[in-house]
């Protein structure tokens, strides 16, 4: 018997086909790779050869001049290396950094903060065999346990080195010279209670008392530290196990900010106002405080030159710590790499050598890391820039540099510190379901 | 048909069996040029097929894992899909989405018939080629420069603010992408004025097909321009209407460059759309799996949404 389909049933098996074609290329195996791969290098020396070299760097675009100069200056000191640096926007190198790493021909260099699930996946060489061999271990342990990581990827702050940081960037509370005179304040204030009386004093004086972007975070955490959760924040930053946020002191400062809106020492558009914004604004000259990066020194040298002032965060009580919110402007070099010698001197040499340290300051307004026994490289007196190197010479030795919340876990900028502070500086969330929510948030990141 | 044809049918008795040859012939040639024809589209088949099922495959299979992208993955089954019902920022998302189905379908649909209408009216000159050219303009304009160019528009010392302040309603100018009660609209708006172009150019179109003698029989009848509209225009515009509402429909629930470059989602989770939810989640929280099950059920979201569509397009005219 012949078995006819017709045209409507042969269409049929024909999706149907499909369909179980679908099923079965959705059913095999997991994706991801599950290779082991030896992280630890092999061949570790620090002496180069004199073949001729190239080492590839991928870093962010924001800092382009800084990296250039550094590349200059490394193929001056080791003339058998040429420097190739690719620049990309921070976000987007940000996004597509595993990718980067799990490729063929990696980079030899890598700007990479937050490299948790990189070392989980075995895509970075740990530089152990380095910091014995250059002496990094004998640097501030302050400046090399945030690139820490456990082998599982889990923890930050203990275990293996996996990246080093060139230059530090630190917040602090930027204050315009003019206006303090017009207003009486003499001194930066010392507590948080002088802090407002400025910011009312410059109110009354119809200037803008604090400058920010809707949905920073910057001040919100400066008052969790003044308040006493500085602890909290560096072990949740840090992923340690059951580390929580939500606590009385992390909600009082939340508290504090909603309480700040509310008396108007923020800008009325505050939640359409977005960094790039807050920062126009600021050069403007008609605020009296920014709390901001000390990244941000040159340009104020720059536009505001000997107008502007910078000082940590005031604690609550005069007398106590003042912390600061503090990052290494970490580098990894991928599992993958093709000159990871070449790529360890350059790290070195940046931090250690005289012309990599001033590099650091003229063209990023960084504070260099390294061991303290070196120079601090000089900037001119009185400028913004000195006042910032200060500022992190007195935070180091104070051992009060703090870890972004940002960094907590890859989503927590913009999924969750983002949309939540905007929502808490807008009164739609209680101070208390903001840290709650947080708290929820960086748990299920943590979770996946 | 040939003449000789003709003759030597008409003189040939066995035509029957003669036709049943030539019948064979062309079935042969026909089943011959299937092939062949598969053979033309085969390059199209194998982009489509590489580019776009493949992908399609993998996205349903990275669902059912907790992946980020690079490492090893765990099955999870379906609870990635859990999670998108249930997690009120993602389900949030897609509910802006279809809030934005007003404005970037709706609006432009019933603006395009209108503008297609008065335009009609009028007797073909330089002003109506000029407001062809400038209703379509937004159409070639990539989307992330018109988002870059209104955020201008609406910024706190922008032109919208401006012309408010000018005009003496100070008391309504706002950060419009930053305000939570205005930022969808706002975002929808942008859309609205992407898609009323498109919308305008078809109907255009539509219109110049229909015969005019059926204008000159409503008008004969004594309809008035709006009994004309709704007796002639609208009737015989079915399929562009059906066009411009998939089209546009699609562009709501799938948008992404104009949220993303206006606002981000934000203020808040208020601009939120599953669109740029996905590359949140697949590329700056490396959770793969969820977005994966989130672009999942936003296919077929589309597909639920666009096919009753059709049906407008089927109904006897």
């Amino acid at each position: 018997m012949r078995v006819r389909f017709s045209r409507s049933s042969r269409s049929w098996w024909g999706t149907g086909l499909l369909a179980a074609g679908l099923l079965a290329m959705v059913s095999c195996g997991n994706p991801g790779s599950e290779t082991d791969r030896d992280t630890t290098p092999s061949n570790v020396s620090t002496t180069l050869g004199s073949d001729l070299v190239t080492i590839t760097m991928r870093v962010n675009a924001d800092q382009e001049a800084l990296w250039s100069a550094l590349a200059a200056g490394f193929e001056e000191a080791e003339p058998a290396v040429t420097v190739k640096v690719t620049t990309e926007d921070f976000a987007t190198l940000q996004q597509n950094a595993p990718r980067y790493l799990a490729a063929e021909n990696p980079p030899d260099l890598l700007r990479l903060p937050a490299p948790g699930d990189a070392v989980k996946d075995q895509l970075l060489l740990n530089l152990d065999e380095y910091a014995d061999v250059y002496g990094w271990d004998q640097w501030p342990e302050s400046q090399l346990e945030q690139l820490r990581v456990s082998d599982d990827g889990r923890q930050r702050g203990e275990g293996s080195l996996y990246g080093v940081g060139i230059g530090f960037q630190l917040t602090g509370l930027f204050y315009n010279v003019d206006i303090a005179r017009q207003i009486g304040m003499e001194e930066p204030p010392e507590t948080i209670e002088e802090l407002v009386t400025a910011m009312e004093d410059a109110a009354a004086a119809g200037k803008t008392p604090m400058m920010a972007s809707g949905n920073n975070t910057f001040v919100l955490q400066a008052l969790m530290h003044a308040y006493g959760a500085a602890g909290d924040v560096s072990a949740w930053v840090g992923n340690a196990p059951e580390a929580s946020i939500d606590t009385p002191e992390a909600v009082a400062a939340a508290s504090t900010v909603q309480d700040w809106v509310e008396a108007g020492h923020y800008p009325e558009d505050l939640l359409s106002i977005d960094d790039e914004q807050a920062l126009g604004n600021w050069f403007e000259g008609n605020t009296l405080f920014l709390y901001q990066g000390g990244w941000l020194a040159g340009a104020m040298d720059e536009r505001m030159a000997g107008r502007v002032g910078f000082v940590l965060f005031p604690p609550e009580t005069a007398g106590d710590p003042w912390y600061a919110m503090s990052a290494p402007n970490g580098l990894v070099i991928p599992e993958a790499a093709e000159h990871p010698n070449e790529a360890a001197a350059f790290l070195n040499w940046a931090n250690t050598s005289k012309e990599g340290r001033q590099i650091q300051v003229d063209q990023a307004g960084l504070a260099p890391g390294g061991s303290t026994d070196l120079p601090v490289p000089e900037a001119a007196a009185g400028s913004a820039l000195s006042q910032t190197l200060l500022a992190f010479a007195v935070a180091s030795e104070q051992d009060t540099l703090i870890d972004f919340l940002a960094n907590a876990t890859p989503g927590m900028l913009s999924a969750t510190l983002n949309p939540q502070t905007q929502l808490l500086v807008s009164g739609q969330v209680t101070p208390e379901e903001y840290i709650a929510n947080l708290q929820a948030d960086y748990e299920s990141d943590l979770g996946n | 048909m040939s003449p000789t044809s003709a003759t030597r049918r008409a003189s040939a008795p066995a035509a029957p069996e003669h036709l049943r040859a030539l019948a064979r012939r062309a079935s042969r040639r026909r089943r011959g040029a299937r092939w062949v024809g598969l053979l033309w589209v085969l390059p199209a088949l194998v982009m489509y097929g590489g580019f776009v099922l493949y992908p399609l495959t993998q996205t349903v299979r990275y669902s059912f894992y907790d992946w980020n992208g690079i490492g090893t993955a765990a099955w999870v089954g379906i609870r990635n899909y859990d999670t998108v019902f249930n997690d009120a920022q993602l389900y949030g998302s897609v509910l802006h989405a279809f809030q934005l189905v007003i404005f970037f379908s709706f609006i432009p649909v019933a603006l395009g018939l209108l503008i297609g209408a008065l335009l009609r009216g009028l007797k073909e000159g330089r002003f109506t080629t000029v407001s062809r050219t400038v209703l379509f303009l937004p159409q070639i304009i990539p989307l992330v420069g018109a988002a870059i160019a209104w955020r201008w528009l609406y910024a706190q010392d922008g032109l919208v603010n401006g012309t408010l302040s000018w005009v003496g309603l100070d008391l309504l100018t706002r950060g419009w992408l930053g305000d939570f009660g205005t930022a969808l609209p706002a975002v929808g708006l942008i859309g609205c004025w992407v898609a009323t172009g498109f919308c305008t150019v078809l109907m255009l179109s539509g219109i110049a097909r229909i015969d005019p003698t059926l204008y000159e029989a409503a008008q004969l009848d004594g309809a008035g321009p709006v009994a004309e509209f709704f007796a002639v225009t609208l009737p015989n515009l079915r399929h562009e209407i059906t066009v411009a509402l998939t089209v546009t429909t699609i562009a709501a629930l799938a948008s992404f460059d104009i949220v993303y470059v206006a606002t981000q989602g934000g203020p808040g989770y208020s601009t939120m759309v599953p669109g740029v939810q996905v590359v949140r989640l697949a590329f700056t929280e490396n959770n793969v799996g969820l977005a994966s099950a989130l672009a999942v059920v936003l296919l077929l979201l589309v597909y639920v949404v666009a096919l009753p569509i059709q049906l407008l397009n089927r109904r006897p005219r």
